[in-house]
């Protein structure tokens, strides 16, 4: 398109400059002058004609009107001279009428000059001067006339290809124009791709953010959601511990107050019936053993809340499968464990994907939360929800089936839509499934999906990419690739 | 003076008669607003200072040397002071010149040409002439239609 224009500009540029040359060119000058300098010449050789008339038919002739008679001769001669002269006139003699014409007469003024030199007599002088001259009359009133057609047609046909150069002119500026405007057309509508762009990417810059925060308060309220369920589930075990302690303590104060010395010198005894003695042999070992499975239980769960609450990193780093998956299942445990039995199954050889970390525990404790419900409401006494990890060549997929009441065919197509929800008004916010496909999709490069030939109830799946194993290496040997005495260093 | 000497002598008044026709127009004539008429003959042109250029023109080949009394010496000399005037050529043609142009412009009052004086047929007896190579302003319509030759009149237009 710019080449169409700039070849279009020197186009312009060399025609109009071609005709503006043409115009300046000696033969596009209007020929006017032509008919001027030809009637100059027949208009002195009348005056000299008529001067003579008048000359001769008076008495006596003075020698200054035989002086004006041959002033106005020398002028013709003069215009005579002119036209041979003048370059500008040379075209002219390319009409034959015009040509002869001057020839005629220049030999006739030769003729006279010669002849007017030998007669002193005035008034033979000018009867001489009329006699030559004469015969000219018919030959110049022609050449007037053959000027006057000459000069016609030459200026025509100047015009005309003056005016085919004007056209062609304004028909190249029409093209120009046009080519101009599509131009213009384009570069506008260039423009308001790039403005589209902008708005576009600027919009999906506002979109991720909204979805980042949709994503963070997602997460809280899961947490809220849990938070019941979690506080029961360190409630247990606290509870139990609380009880053992107690047991301890009395089992303590009894072995204390069974302690019996008959003199400060002489050694202490414990003075308890042998079936006690059994018993807190027995019971404060398994107390102690139980209380610290339940502060292991405790630890596990609130590192399970601080991994889950803590604030994602923009890195992306290689992520524990296993470990999320414990994180999802402790944190979900009290919500699914009277609704359902969850059993997770590891068949994949794959143990980490790249991701962001938290993620997809997020994603999972929304399908797991999900996979409940969706049990509860159908009524059954006892649930089952199976996470599968397997994989293939490319992929590592996490399947949480339920045997619930599935989704709905009807409904296949909305459950991702942002703000579509089938639970009650304060159950569900309608973002839970497409912000963790968001998250899938964004962090991991995989995708949530629902399977369509799950027939027993529901079936998500995780396709999450396996790890680029070969660029991973390839960062590690770049990095280690350090100064030799570091590399020296780290071995 | 013998006979032959007579013979030489008619002849070379013949041919001298020939090769120069008569030069009747000798004669300027100035006429002012007021009605005066001035008539100046070529001999009183030539005994005022005189102005040469050098300059090729359209009319002539190659650079020639024109010779003759600077128009702005001629109308202080002869208080020409009005804005415009006409110079007439023999055959009546006339042109109406800014007296500016004449003036500022370096115009002569061409009456020797390479030092002859020129015939009515060489365009005398007077030729107005500019210095047309010194300015491509002068090599114009405009100055070409200024450059009247066998100027016979130059009159004050108002």
């Amino acid at each position: 398109m710019f080449a169409a224009l700039v070849l279009f500009v020197v186009l312009y540029g060399v025609l109009s400059t071609a005709l503006v040359r043409q115009l300046d060119d000696e033969r596009f000058i209007y020929r006017e002058n032509f008919v001027w300098a030809v009637v100059q010449v027949q208009r002195q050789y009348l005056i000299v004609q008529r001067d003579i008339e008048a000359a001769l038919g008076r008495v006596g002739l003075s020698d200054e009107v035989v002086e004006n008679i041959l002033l106005e001769y020398e002028i013709m001669v003069s215009r005579v001279l002119l036209l041979r002269q003048g370059d500008g006139f040379k075209v002219l003699f390319t009409v034959p009428e015009v040509s002869k014409t001057i020839e005629k007469l220049e030999s006739r003024i030769e003729q006279i000059d010669a002849t007017l030199a030998t007669i002193t007599q005035p008034e033979e002088k000018l009867s001489e001067l009329y006699r030559l001259l004469e015969p000219l009359d018919e030959p110049l009133q022609q050449a007037v006339v053959r000027t006057t057609n000459f000069v016609s047609v030459y200026n025509a046909n100047n015009i005309s290809v003056v005016k085919t150069d004007i056209q062609t002119l304004s028909y190249l500026f029409f093209v120009g124009v046009i080519v101009m405007a599509v131009l213009g057309g384009f570069m506008i509508r260039q423009r308001q791709k790039i403005f589209a762009a902008d708005i576009a990417a600027q919009k999906a810059r506002q979109e991720q953010e909204v979805i980042e925060e949709a994503a963070d308060y997602a997460k809280m309220h899961a947490l809220g959601t849990l938070a019941g369920g979690v506080a029961h589930e360190i409630n247990t075990p606290a509870q139990y511990i609380q009880n053992n302690l107690e047991f301890l303590s009395d089992s303590f104060n009894d072995l204390v107050g069974s302690i019996v010395r008959s003199a400060p010198d002489q050694p202490a005894y414990l003075q308890l019936e042998k079936d006690k003695i059994e018993f807190i042999r027995q019971e404060v070992p398994m107390a102690i053993d139980e209380s610290i499975q339940g502060l292991n239980r405790i630890a596990e769960i609130v590192r399970g809340i601080r991994k889950f609450a803590h604030p994602a990193t923009d890195a992306l780093e290689l992520i524990s499968i296993a470990e999320e998956i414990d994180t999802a299942v402790t944190l979900t445990r009290n919500q699914v464990k009277h609704i359902a039995d969850l059993e997770v199954t590891l068949q994949s050889e794959v143990t980490e994907v790249t991701g962001r970390r938290n993620h997809l525990s997020q994603a999972l404790i929304n399908l797991i939360v999900n996979a409940s419900q969706a049990i509860m409401e159908t009524g059954q006494r006892r649930g089952k929800i199976d996470l599968l990890v397997n994989d293939d060549e490319d992929n590592v997929y996490i399947r949480l089936r339920d045997n619930g009441a599935g989704v709905p065919e009807e409904l296949r197509g909305r459950i991702f839509d942002y703000f579509f929800t089938t639970k009650e008004r304060g159950v569900g916010t309608g973002q839970g499934l497409p912000i963790c496909r968001k998250l899938i999709q964004d962090d991991f490069n995989g995708d949530l999906t629902l399977s369509d030939d799950y027939a027993d109830g529901a079936e998500f799946v995780i396709r999450l990419p396996k790890p680029d194993h070969a660029a991973i290496s390839n960062r590690q040997k770049e990095f280690s690739e350090g100064p030799n005495d570091l590399n020296d260093l780290l071995r | 003076m013998n006979s032959a000497q007579k013979m030489i002598a008619v002849l070379i008044a013949l041919v001298g008669f020939y090769a120069s026709p008569a030069i009747a127009g000798g004669t300027l004539t100035l006429t002012r607003s007021d009605g005066e008429v001035i008539k100046l003959s070529m001999q009183d042109l030539m005994e005022m200072p005189a102005t040469e250029l050098k300059t090729s023109s359209q009319w002539t080949e190659g650079v020639q040397n024109f010779r003759g009394v600077s128009f702005d010496l001629l109308f202080d000399t002869y208080s020409i002071d009005a804005d415009t005037v006409r110079i007439s050529a023999l055959n009546d043609y006339n042109v109406m010149v800014p007296v500016d142009a004449l003036r500022n412009d370096g115009a002569i009052l061409t009456y020797h040409l390479n030092g002859a004086e020129m015939s009515v047929r060489e365009k005398g007896p007077f030729w107005v002439v500019f210095p047309y190579d010194s300015d491509e302003r002068y090599q114009t319509d405009t100055y070409w239609a200024y450059s009247v030759w066998q100027v016979k009149s130059v009159d004050e237009a108002d």
